[in-house]
């Protein structure tokens, strides 16, 4: 998982949420704190406008793994999802 | 007064003689007479008409060649007033020396009559009591008082080589550059007469100055006649300085043999480096969460070929957010499609992959060329490339 900037595919989601339409996804600069998106040839362009205020309000939450997700719905012990856990993480 | 020319006649009286007053006695007496007497002047002519009178003056000045005869024996003392020339003749004006001479004023000089209008200058004295004539080299330098002899004594071009003294002539003897080139000896003008620094090359002959006269490294750059921006100096098949002709812009040096000047050339093949280039991170992490190929920040380089292939590498840390995640890497040349892709599926979440993507674009035109390294992840997905984790170099090479 990424140690720095905005979960990309959330703000990507909270981006069409609000309406702006993110063609070809989005990029990240961490030395300018910069979200861009990219056009029809994959060079980075700007965000659409109204994007401004969703990424201010964006908070980037932590990327589950789906597979430790079933596990953590599972009706079993928590020692038993650890066990779970292990064999797919390792 | 009785002539000269009568006869004196003197003789002893006989007891038996009868006197005659002025036949006998006054005509001797005044004969006696005027050998102590002073004549009347007498102006010069071409024959001097000589007075009874043992002595007289010679005025005026005209040339004067003979005396009236006389009785021999007779001598007549003269003084010139004048400047007359008197002519000689060896019978009948016979002078000193046997040479004319151009009287004084106060000059003196006795004749003696040798009958038959001959006549003789016993001597001939000069009113300055200098000598009529002194004979030829006979005068000894002891009779000339010492430096007494100035320029006007010395005729021109009189003092020859042999009179001067080896080593006395000192150069203020001479005219301010009045020594010209005939009297300068062959190769007298050593170094040492030869001031410093005053040579200029005017006085040198055009293309005389050999290699000899040359000081070994006294040729600097700024001595060598200015020649064409980026040519080389070679040497032709004569031995003669050449130029290498400019080459096109990375063309390299290339031999082209004994007795043949190199010339540039492009590199020939073996694929040989031509050109490099090399950009690293340098906007920090990255992500993207595109599922179509977009440029992977910072790895975008630019090499202008001369035509050969292009070779790009890039290295770099990707990271997967999430399991499953596929992330595909691969080349653009000039935007057109991506080349030399190659993807890799993440088995967990933040797994990270060190990947290089190498691949050769063949045959590129003589042209700018634009090569980007794109990235992008299989969908619902992101990728990341912590801090400046990514290098990229392009290379040009020999086909």
């Amino acid at each position: 998982m990424s140690t720095f900037g905005p979960n990309l595919k959330q703000l990507e989601e909270e981006l069409v949420d609000a309406g702006v339409t993110i063609a070809h996804g989005l990029g990240y600069v961490s030395a300018s704190d910069t979200v861009h998106t990219y056009d029809a040839a994959g060079e980075p362009v700007d965000l659409p406008a109204g994007s401004d205020q969703v990424v201010d309000e964006h908070d980037p939450q932590p990327i589950v793994d789906p597979r430790i997700a079933v596990i953590d719905a599972m009706d079993v012990s928590s020692g038993d999802k650890t066990k779970l856990k292990d064999l797919i993480i390792g | 007064m009785a002539s000269a020319t009568t006869t004196l006649a003197l003789r002893k009286p006989a007891t038996t003689d009868t006197v005659d007053v002025t036949t006998d006695l006054n005509t001797p007496f005044d004969t006696i007479d005027d050998q102590f007497s002073k004549g009347s002047d007498v102006a010069s002519a071409t024959s001097i008409t000589v007075p009874d009178e043992s002595y007289f003056d010679i005025t005026g000045t005209t040339t004067i060649t003979a005396f009236s005869t006389e009785n021999a024996g007779i001598t007549k003392m003269v003084q010139f007033d004048g400047a007359c020339q008197l002519t000689h003749n060896s019978s009948s004006f016979n002078l000193p020396t046997g040479a004319n001479i151009t009287t004084a004023a106060g000059d003196r000089a006795l004749f003696r009559s040798e009958g038959s209008g001959n006549w003789r200058c016993m001597w001939f004295q000069k009113a300055t009591g200098a000598a009529l004539k002194i004979a030829d080299n006979s005068i000894d330098s002891d009779a000339y008082v010492d430096g007494s002899i100035d320029a006007a004594h010395i005729a021109a071009d009189a003092v020859t080589a042999a009179k001067i003294g080896d080593d006395v002539i000192d150069s203020e003897h001479y005219v301010d550059g009045s020594i010209d080139t005939a009297h300068l000896a062959n190769d007298a003008v050593t170094a040492a007469k030869i001031g410093d620094d005053v040579i200029d090359s005017e006085h040198y002959v055009d293309g005389s100055i050999d290699t000899a006269h040359i000081a070994n490294d006294a040729v600097s750059l700024a001595k060598l006649a200015s020649g064409t921006d980026g040519e080389l100096i070679t040497w032709d098949a004569s031995g003669d300085p050449a130029t290498v002709a400019v080459g096109t812009a990375t063309h390299v040096l290339t031999s082209n043999g004994a007795g043949a000047a190199p010339t540039f050339q492009s590199a020939a093949g073996g694929g040989k480096l031509k050109q490099h280039t090399f950009v690293e991170g340098s906007s920090g992490g990255i992500s993207t969460s595109s599922d179509s190929y977009v440029d992977i920040t910072d790895m975008k380089t630019t090499l202008t070929t001369t035509g050969g292939n292009l070779v790009a590498r890039l290295t770099m840390n990707i990271d997967c957010d999430n399991s499953g995640t596929y992330f595909y890497v691969a080349f653009q040349l000039d935007a057109a499609s991506e080349e030399g892709e190659i993807s890799l599926q993440a088995g967990s979440n933040g797994e990270t992959h060190c990947i290089t993507l190498i691949y050769t674009f063949t045959s590129v035109s003589s042209a700018e060329h634009v090569v980007d390294a794109r990235w992008h992840t299989s969908s619902s997905n992101s990728l990341d490339c912590d801090n400046n984790e990514r290098y990229m170099e392009l290379m040009e090479v020999s086909t």
